[in-house]
């Protein structure tokens, strides 16, 4: 078994815009290490969300292989893909995708309602426990509708870690944010990154977010350059 | 189970979210179901009605035995229609003991004349058994549907009257023919004197064909029900009109049943035992074309109205919650792709959908019901006499509640609804979670 999270040979993916087929991502190959944290900077359109929603297991590449904790994402049925994104891969999104009606703890739990071999007990646990990461455990019986725009990209940070997965993307995770909270959020996402055994691969295009983390990888017309 | 909580509750809440629209579909979801309830309620109370008149009130019984087409030859052919005093031993000995039989009752029909002073008037005579008047009397059909019809004051006034006039025959005509007895004779006419009041002759022949003529008192009036009948329709007990008419035979036999669901089998019983005794005989339950044309038309008529108004409404409805859940999905693409993302399997946000659309449609019926009860017991309370087509006079209007109906309206309702949210999300579910991630929404 390889140290690697992530694992992308080859990738080809196109999608059609009208009558025009664009090529979003061109033979690009990645790797990233457990607990490893990387940047993935490029211009709007580069083929960031491409890359993100493939190695989320969201799609599939057309060509290529995408293996994510060692198993080959082309050739697992949906249900299968449905549970690799449920137990190893936490997303973030760039919107935040937190269910209004719920509340806090209700949102960060979500992910937990298809853990059945956890006791109702565990799961109060541990999304305290992921609220208490991101600094929200006060927050725990808001609905998302009071909180700023800071704290709820935080609920949704909680919602990606209290699966304990392998694997964090971040979609942008700062993009809907004015800068000092975006700062805030970053270095959240390195201080989980130290504390967690959780790989992050967080796209952006903020020059000065991306200054700040080791590892950057820069993709153009859909290759890693 | 835990998980059918939490997505019962996480529906309960979505409906709170589109909470405007959420109430207007179910207002116009319960109006329709009361209203549809109103309507088969009403078709209900006919059943009950009609079925209790023809079963109790013109004593036909659940199940009438005769000669085959020996109902309308007793009329015409009496010497070879009606059953004879053999015969009769053999049915009742077919009948005695059966454990699911609640009475046999006897009848007999024959057309004579009443005449009163100068005036006559040609009528159908219908034997009334006695006995089956006092059981029909306590009967909770008869007297929660029926109870205008049937009058218990009778039976003593009866008594009474063959202590003292055992040679007069007593005459239950009805409303309308009590109207021509009363009517007061012009003294202009000569040899018309005025009888006293309720006094009248009967002119008709025997069985053999002679003339046969009795003095009559009418002792009450007792209607059919229906107009077409009570038009032509004077009751007698049916010993009297087996002494007017010089027999000891009866047209047919009624048998009552304890309950409508042991009527198949005692059908089958006593056909397999007349077919056995060799009597050629006809057996009709109170639901056929002879025995219950008016019952069986009017049901038959209003039940087809009362389904195909179900059908059509509920398609509507059906057609509404398409239209409501397609929107409401459509505005919570993102949500759904949410759930898609973070692992939920297709079946489970096609459930929460489901329990929506269901929770939503549970409630409104509910309302529908508890409104149709109410406003049934508040037209009841209202006292509206209306005469609908075919019923003698008027009627108190009633609406009448029937528990197997009403599930079978409900369900059909909740079916509607189950099927067209579950249209909705599984063709929206064939899209990818990428796509419904990306697509606008409400979130």
């Amino acid at each position: 078994m390889s140290d690697l999270a992530i694992e992308a040979t080859d990738v080809w993916k196109s999608y059609k815009l009208g009558d025009t087929k664009v090529d979003a991502l061109r033979g690009l190959s990645l790797q990233l290490k457990y607990g490893e944290l990387a940047a993935l900077v490029g211009a709007s359109g580069s083929g960031k969300s491409t890359l993100l929603n493939l190695l989320g297991a969201l799609d599939k590449p057309d060509r290529g292989s995408i293996a994510i904790n060692n198993r080959q994402v082309e050739a697992m049925s949906d249900e299968e893909l449905g549970q690799l994104r449920n137990r190893k891969i936490g997303f973030i999104f760039q919107a935040f995708h937190l269910i209004p009606v719920l509340k806090t703890r209700e949102n960060v739990a979500l992910p937990l309602q298809l853990f059945d071999e956890l006791s109702s007990k565990d799961r109060k646990m541990r999304v305290e426990s992921a609220l208490e990461k991101v600094g929200l455990l006060d927050f725990a019986d808001s609905m998302p509708t009071r909180l700023s725009g800071g704290q709820r990209q935080r609920v949704a940070i909680a919602r990606a870690l209290v699966t304990e997965p392998d694997l964090i993307l971040a979609d942008e995770p700062t993009a809907n944010l004015d800068s000092k909270t975006a700062h805030a959020i970053i270095d959240l996402l390195e201080e989980l990154n130290s504390k967690q055994k959780a790989s992050f691969l967080i796209s952006s295009h903020d020059e000065k977010l991306i200054g700040r983390v080791k590892r950057v990888l820069r993709i153009q017309d859909g290759t890693i350059v | 189970m835990k998980r059918f909580f939490w997505l019962l509750r996480l529906a309960s809440l979505n409906l709170l979210r589109n909470s405007k629209r959420n109430l207007i579909t179910g207002i116009a979801l319960a109006s329709s179901f009361s209203g549809i309830l109103l309507f088969t309620g009403y078709v209900v109370w006919v059943e009950k009605y009609l079925r209790a008149n023809t079963v109790f009130v013109n004593q036909s019984g659940h199940l009438l035995i005769s000669r085959p087409n020996g109902l309308e030859d007793q009329l015409t052919k009496p010497r070879t229609a009606l059953l004879k005093k053999d015969e009769q031993e053999k049915i009742e000995a077919m009948l005695k003991g059966d454990a699911d039989v609640l009475a046999v009752g006897k009848g007999l029909q024959s057309m004579m004349m009443i005449i009163k002073d100068c005036r006559s008037r040609g009528v159908i005579a219908i034997g009334r058994d006695e006995g089956i008047d006092r059981l029909s009397l306590g009967q909770p059909d008869v007297l929660k549907w029926d109870y205008e019809l049937l009058k218990p004051e009778q039976i003593p006034v009866l008594a009474k009257f063959r202590q003292v006039s055992p040679k007069e025959a007593a005459v239950f005509p009805s409303p309308i023919l009590q109207k021509f007895i009363d009517r007061k004779t012009s003294s202009k006419q000569a040899g018309c004197e005025e009888s006293a009041n309720g006094s009248l002759q009967l002119l008709g022949r025997t069985t053999t064909g002679e003339v046969a003529a009795t003095d009559g008192r009418a002792l009450g009036t007792q209607s059919t029900g229906l107009a077409i009948l009570d038009e032509r329709v004077i009751y007698m007990p049916v010993k009297d009109l087996q002494t007017f008419i010089e027999t000891d035979s009866v047209g047919y036999y009624t048998v009552y049943v304890k309950s409508l669901l042991a009527l198949p089998s005692v059908w089958k019983r006593l056909h397999e035992d007349v077919k056995a005794s060799g009597l050629d005989l006809q057996i009709q339950p109170f639901f056929s074309e002879n025995v219950g044309l008016y019952y069986i038309g009017s049901v038959g008529f209003l039940g087809t109205i009362a389904a195909f108004f179900v059908l059509l409404v509920s398609s509507v409805v059906g057609l509404s919650l398409f239209s409501l859940f397609s929107m409401s999905v459509t505005e919570r693409s993102m949500e759904i792709g949410l759930l898609a993302a973070l692992g939920f399997p297709a079946k489970i946000v096609i459930w929460l959908f489901e329990i929506e659309a269901v929770l939503l449609c549970l409630l409104s019926l509910g309302t529908g019901l508890l409104v149709a009860i109410g406003l049934g017991d508040l037209i009841f309370k209202q006292n509206i006499r209306f005469s609908p087509p075919g019923i003698a006079g008027d009627t108190h209007f009633t609406i009448a509640w029937e528990p197997w109906v009403m599930v079978v309206i409900g369900l059909t309702f909740l079916l509607v609804s189950y099927v067209s949210i579950r249209i909705v999300t599984v063709l929206k579910l064939k899209r990818s979670a990428l796509s419904l991630l990306q697509d606008a929404g409400t979130l």
